[in-house]
C-alpha cells in the first residue's frame, strides 16, 4: 500500500530507516531529506525530495483526479487507501474568507495508521458498562488507535456506527467485532441525523472532535440516548473542559493519551461523578 | 469466361475498397461520437459523484475503437505516465485534442474541471461536425465512385 502510494524510490528509501510496518509517519519537503517517524523517533532518508516527487504522490493518492478530493483538500488533507492520510501545505487559494484549494504543494505529511489488537484492554472497566468517553491527545498520541481498539470490543456487545470522517478507522485487515457499521468520507455534521434516524446505533464512535463545529451534533446523539466514544486533540483533559465546557456535560469517562515515551501511552483516566 | 470472371473481380474489387474507405470514415466518426459522449458521462459523474478519471475510463461503454483509446490510457495512468490518444485513424489535429483532453481531466482541480468540459465540449462538437461531413462527402463520395469505376470496368472489359 505504501509503495504504491511512495513510488519504488522514496519506498526503498524509507524501508532502509525503518520496518515497513514499523513506519508510523513519512514526511516529505521540497529540498529535504524524507523524515521518516516510528512511535518512537524521527529519522531522516538519503534522499531530498523533489517538487516531481510531491506531485506523483498527490496524482497517485487522488488516482489522477484531483477535482474529485475538493472538500479534503480544504480540510487541508487527502485520504488513501488503507487509511493513509496525507496532510498537505503549500499555497492557500483564499476567495471571500473562504479556503477553496491549495496549489503548489510543498509538504505531505504521510500518517500510516496501525492496528494494535488489545490497546484499549486497558480500558475494559470503561466499556462494560459503557458511558460516554472521550480520549484526549496530542497529535501522534495513538488516539485513532486506541478509538479504533475500542470499536473492536464495543462492536462485539453493542450496535456500533463510526463516523470516519477521514477514512482512517476502516484501515485494511482491520478486526471488528459483528455488530460494526461506517459512514465514511462524511463531515459528522452531515452523516449524523441520518446515521441517527436511519440506522439506529447504540454506540457512536467519531474521531477528531471539534466541539464549535460538532457540538449540536454531539448534543443531538447524546439527546438521542446514543453513547458516544470520541477523540479530540489536547494535552490535557482540564485544558479540553476549559476550552470546551460542553464536554464536561456529555462524558463521563476521559482518557488522556501521550505521545511518550511512545505514541499511545495512557497518561491518565478521569471519570467524572 | 476469362473476360466474364475478370470483369466479376474488378467490380468486386471496387465495391470492396469503395465500402473499405466509408468504413475508415465511419470508424473515425464513431470515435469521435464516442468522444463527445465520453466527455458528456464524465461532466455528470464528476460533478454527481466525483467519480475519478479512472473509474470513469474504466465504465465507459461503447461500440467503436475509442474503448481502444481509452483502455491504453488507463493502461498509461496505472503506469504513472501521461495518458496519450494515438489512433491511427485519427488526424493528428484529433489525437492532440483528445491527448489534450485527458491530461487536463487529469490534471484539473473542482475549480478548473468546469472550464475544461465546456471547452471540450464544444471542441469535440466540432470535430463531430468535420467528421460527419467527410463521412458524406468523401466516405459515401467514394464509395458511389468506386461502384461506378467498378461498372467502367466492366463496360470496357464487354
Amino acid at each position: 500500500m505504501l509503495e504504491s502510494l511512495l513510488g519504488e524510490e522514496l519506498y526503498s528509501d524509507a524501508v532502509k530507516i525503518f520496518k515497513p510496518d514499523k513506519i508510523a509517519e513519512i514526511r516529505l519537503r521540497i529540498g529535504r531529506k524524507l523524515a521518516v517517524k516510528d512511535v518512537f523517533s524521527n529519522r531522516f532518508g538519503q534522499r531530498t525530495v523533489t517538487e516531481a516527487d510531491i506531485l506523483s504522490i498527490i496524482k497517485r493518492a487522488t488516482k489522477n483526479s484531483l477535482y474529485a478530493f475538493q472538500e479534503e483538500l480544504c480540510k487541508g488533507y487527502l485520504p488513501y487507501s488503507g487509511g493513509i492520510r496525507i496532510g498537505v501545505a503549500g499555497s492557500g487559494v483564499v476567495e471571500k474568507d473562504r479556503l477553496i484549494t491549495y496549489k503548489n504543494f510543498t509538504s505531505l505529511t504521510i500518517r500510516i495508521p496501525h492496528e494494535i489488537l488489545g490497546a484499549a484492554d486497558k480500558l475494559s472497566a470503561l466499556l462494560n458498562p459503557f458511558e460516554n468517553l472521550l480520549v484526549v491527545s496530542p497529535p501522534f498520541g495513538g488516539k485513532t488507535t486506541l478509538l479504533r481498539d475500542i470499536a473492536r470490543i464495543l462492536s462485539n456487545d453493542y450496535d456500533t456506527l463510526v463516523l470516519d470522517e477521514r477514512g482512517e478507522f476502516g484501515m485494511d485487515g482491520a478486526v471488528f467485532g459483528e455488530r460494526i457499521d461506517f459512514i465514511a468520507g462524511t463531515p459528522k455534521t452531515l452523516a449524523a441525523e441520518g446515521a441517527i434516524r436511519a440506522m439506529s446505533p447504540e454506540v457512536m464512535v467519531l474521531d477528531e472532535l471539534y466541539p464549535p463545529k460538532d457540538g449540536g451534533v454531539l448534543c443531538e446523539m447524546a439527546r438521542s440516548g446514543i453513547k458516544l466514544a470520541a477523540g479530540i486533540h489536547s494535552d490535557s483533559v482540564e485544558g479540553a473542559l476549559k476550552r470546551f465546557p460542553e464536554l464536561n456535560e456529555l462524558f463521563s469517562s476521559f482518557v488522556l493519551l501521550s505521545n511518550k515515551p511512545r505514541a499511545g501511552s495512557i497518561k491518565s483516566v478521569v471519570r467524572l461523578p | 469466361m476469362i473476360k466474364l470472371v475478370l470483369m466479376a473481380v474488378a467490380l468486386l474489387i471496387c465495391v470492396f475498397s469503395g465500402y473499405a474507405v466509408e468504413a475508415y470514415f465511419k470508424s473515425r466518426s464513431a470515435v469521435i461520437n464516442d468522444f463527445l459522449a465520453f466527455i458528456r458521462y464524465a461532466k455528470r459523474e464528476t460533478e454527481f459523484l466525483k467519480t475519478d478519471a479512472e473509474q470513469l475510463m474504466k465504465n465507459f461503454g461503447c461500440a467503436s475503437d475509442f474503448s481502444k483509446i481509452l483502455e491504453s490510457a488507463l493502461a498509461a495512468l496505472r503506469e504513472g505516465k501521461a495518458p496519450v490518444c494515438a489512433y491511427d485513424k485519427l488526424k493528428k489535429n484529433v489525437n492532440d485534442e483528445i491527448s489534450a483532453f485527458f491530461k487536463g481531466l487529469t490534471e484539473c482541480d473542482y475549480y478548473s474541471k468546469d472550464a475544461l468540459f465546456g471547452y471540450s465540449v464544444s471542441v469535440a462538437e466540432e470535430l463531430k461536425k468535420q467528421s460527419d461531413k467527410e463521412l458524406k462527402q468523401k466516405g459515401e463520395l467514394i464509395k458511389k465512385l468506386m461502384f461506378l469505376l467498378g461498372v467502367g470496368l466492366v463496360v470496357l472489359l464487354i
